[in-house]
């Protein structure tokens, strides 16, 4: 008999299956919607800690080849250089406490890759954006060749990329940062010049103008405490020609701007979720108390209290809660896991899943208020019912 | 009139959403040139499995004997748990996890083996406690 | 002391009297049938001895003790320790099984025991259908369920309300000789009813006309 509520749960399928996916399915927006979000915010912070720099520097040229604005978010592959002696110049601007530079490449698919990858050359006497990350991962410098993928890369510690028929061993995989870093190939400058200097002798036309042993493709600086980081790019842009000087707080703000707006329309869709759902399960709630009225007059007729009588039902929608919440948040996080991919490309933001203890934190307290929103939903006509007029009900057969 | 029964159809049904998926949006990558991708053998390989599945499902709603039909339960499950691990694990899928096959045929093809192996295990279960019953009495 | 007694006892809707000053006393292990026509109260002086409503005005003793001013939580454990219920439409909780439903009413009184609830149905026929759903009843069949559920946690008052009502003539007999193995036991019982054959049962008859009671008929012939 303390199973009342179970076998009233099971005696009624087609009910309790109509009830219950109603509760999967608010389970399901409010896990999955909550796990976006936090995979969203771990994006924007993981791409901050990543960036490292106050300023880059890149050739007016990359305006053509990329989209600056997606220079951290899609990652467009492309080919764009400047002279070293730009660098040096870009490096010595007043106002710079320290500076580095890359080496950008784009593989073609024929030549190692399912598709074009980008390769990124790195000083690592210099480097204080990617290296600190490398350090972290990998834990040693790297020689000749050796390459480092982004964790997006499927390729294995052991294996080869080819890029322009030179075989470059994989060393070592990096960890996630949900930006557009997870699908690049990283190495030294020297194997990057390496790299160009192949992919010339292949006959491809990099549209290097000049000796690919006195290019970079991006400078980054690192501003000195106490000095104005506009001044210090309105500096390069105005001393240093055809190159563009753009501060990455810009452009985390704007990103951190399009979040907040995918964010803010991800927790709307939510709360209209919850409202609809709470008020047709209240309303399906209502519905049910007439059908079960007679049932709970007999209840109450050979001696079950009022307040016992609302437990039971409140019970009833405890554990339909607790069964749905649980389904829900399975299919919830099985489906955002699954699709992660397809998500983060169609969002076009630094996207980051959060970690296992995170997503087990999201999961309990998902349960926690679809418990609470499934008998809150019936409490209304828990009361009704128990106050039910007993002997009108059973004489009437209603 | 043979009484059908609904965790027959709905195995095949499974199946025959996944098959249908396979030819149109869980397909493997395909470059500009029109080539596949490296993750085509996987797609191949599921298309196999997913046929015979389908094919086994079918089967079973014609048979009554116990026996034959666990048979054929227990190949399916089998069968969804090839499917799953056939992109990722039998066959490679393309180098960037940006690509399609892993954004859209890998998840796809692996939700629909978990729900076939899951409906295979319930109807499995089904007919072990028959035999229960059956041997009670 | 009487078992019931009922002291001047009125109930008022508004304009309507649906009682009005009704005295009766009920001795204890008596078979008393109160009988009337439609609307002459006889649903509400149930309703009021079963603890299921209150009294406007009066007084209801039962058993020592006064209900018409006891709380619902009060009036609700005397109905489950005292009184038996039996209603004309049966009113099983239809996911339970015959004894299930004989369990239930057990399990809010003591504690439940199937054993004891197997042993109530034996009593009224109805052992090998124990593992049953109301479904799988009989009209009659549920009837003795519902019996075996008012008797299981031995009330001093069975309280019976059109029990026979929807049952045949040959269900009707069943049901009333189970009601004379239980008065013969010494259970009080009593069985509102519009029917003059059921109330000819009894040892005695209140008639009630206009919610008054109209008269009393001792029933001479009982027990020959």
């Amino acid at each position: 008999m303390r199973h009342l509520s179970i076998r009233n749960l099971t005696a009624r399928p087609g009910r309790t299956i109509a009830l219950g996916l109603l509760i999967v399915f608010l389970s399901m927006a409010l896990f999955g919607g909550s796990v976006m979000v936090r995979s969203l915010n771990g994006g924007l912070a993981s791409l901050e800690a990543r960036l490292g720099a106050d300023v880059i520097v890149v050739p007016s040229s990359a305006k053509s080849s990329t989209n600056l604005d997606y220079l951290f978010l899609q990652g467009t592959t492309g080919y764009y250089y400047m002279d070293t002696e730009k660098a040096q110049k870009i490096a010595q601007t007043e106002g710079v406490e320290r500076a580095s530079f890359q080496i950008f490449m784009a593989s073609l698919r024929a030549s190692c890759c399912s598709m074009p990858v980008q390769v990124i050359g790195i000083d690592q006497d210099t480097d204080f954006t990617i290296q600190p990350w490398i350090e972290e991962s990998f834990g040693r410098r790297l020689g000749d060749l050796d390459v480092l993928v982004g964790s997006k890369v499927n390729a294995g510690i052991g294996e080869s990329i080819r890029i322009y028929n030179t075989d470059c061993p994989v060393v070592g995989r990096l960890a996630a940062t949900g930006t557009t870093l997870d699908t690049g190939v990283f190495c030294t400058v020297d194997t990057v010049r390496l790299l160009l200097h192949a992919a010339s002798e292949l006959g491809h036309d990099l549209k290097i103008s000049g000796d690919p042993e006195n290019v970079v493709s991006a400078v980054y600086l690192k501003v000195k405490d106490g000095v104005d980081v506009q001044s210090v790019a309105d500096r390069v842009n105005v001393y240093v020609r055809k190159v563009e000087a753009v501060r990455t707080r810009s452009y985390i703000t704007g990103i951190a701007d399009s979040l907040g707006g995918v964010e803010k329309t991800i927790r709307t869709l939510i709360v209209c979720v919850w409202i609809l759902a709470f008020l047709i399960l209240m309303a399906a709630f209502t519905m049910l108390t007439g059908e079960r009225k007679k049932e709970f007059a007999v209840l109450r007729v050979i001696g079950m209290s009022r307040g016992k009588l609302a437990w039971v039902l409140l019970k009833e929608s405890l554990l339909l809660s607790l069964f749905g919440g649980v389904i829900g948040i399975v299919l919830g996080g099985a489906l955002t896991f699954s699709f992660q991919g397809l998500i983060e490309e169609a969002l076009s933001l630094p996207f980051l899943m959060p970690g296992v203890s995170e997503l087990l934190l999201l999961a309990i307290m998902t349960l926690v208020v679809v418990m609470l929103v499934g008998p809150m939903s019936s409490a209304v006509s828990a009361w009704k019912l128990s106050r039910v007029d007993i002997g009108r009900i059973l004489r009437e057969g209603i | 009139m043979k009484k059908v029964r609904a965790m027959d159809v709905t195995k095949v049904l499974v199946c025959a959403v996944l098959l249908v998926g396979l030819f149109t949006v869980l397909h493997p990558c395909l470059h500009e040139d029109g080539t596949k991708g490296m993750c085509a053998s996987a797609w191949t390989g599921t298309v196999a499995v997913a046929g015979i599945a389908a094919v086994l499902g079918i089967l079973e709603m014609f048979f009554e004997n116990r026996k034959i039909r666990t048979l054929i339960s227990v190949i399916m499950l089998a069968a969804a748990v090839v499917c799953f691990l056939m992109p990722g694990v039998f066959f490679r899928l393309c180098m960037m996890e940006t690509m399609y096959c892993h954004t859209v045929m890998k998840p796809g093809i692996r939700i629909l083996s978990v729900c076939l192996a899951g409906l295979s295990l319930v109807n499995l279960i089904g007919l072990m406690r028959k035999k229960d019953v059956h041997r009670k009495k | 002391m009487s078992l019931l007694e009922i002291r001047n006892v009125s109930k008022i809707y508004g304009e309507l009297k649906a009682l009005d000053n009704v005295s009766i006393k009920v001795e204890q292990g008596e078979w008393v049938a109160i009988m009337g026509p439609s609307g002459s109260g006889k649903s509400t002086m149930m309703n009021i001895i079963g603890c299921m409503d209150k009294p406007s005005k009066g007084e209801v003793l039962l058993d020592g003790v006064d209900i018409s001013k006891e709380s619902s939580k009060k009036l609700t454990e005397i109905r489950r320790d005292k009184i038996g219920l039996i209603f004309q439409q049966f009113h099983m909780v239809n996911y339970l099984t015959a004894v299930e439903n004989v369990m239930v009413s057990q399990y809010y009184h003591s504690m439940p025991d199937e054993e004891e609830a197997l042993e109530a149905l034996g009593r009224v026929g109805l052992r090998d259908r124990a593992r049953h759903l109301p479904s799988q009843l009989s009209g009659g069949e549920q009837q003795r369920v519902c019996v075996a559920r008012a008797l299981i946690n031995h009330p001093e008052l069975i309280l019976a309300d059109e029990p026979t009502g929807n049952l045949d003539e040959a269900n009707e007999n069943i049901v009333l000789d189970l009601f004379a193995q239980l008065h013969k036991e010494g259970t009080t019982l009593i069985v509102v009813t519009h029917d003059p054959e059921v109330a000819e049962a009894a040892q005695r008859t209140i008639v009630l006309e206009h919610g008054r009671v109209a008269r009393e008929i001792i029933n001479e012939n009982f027990g020959k």
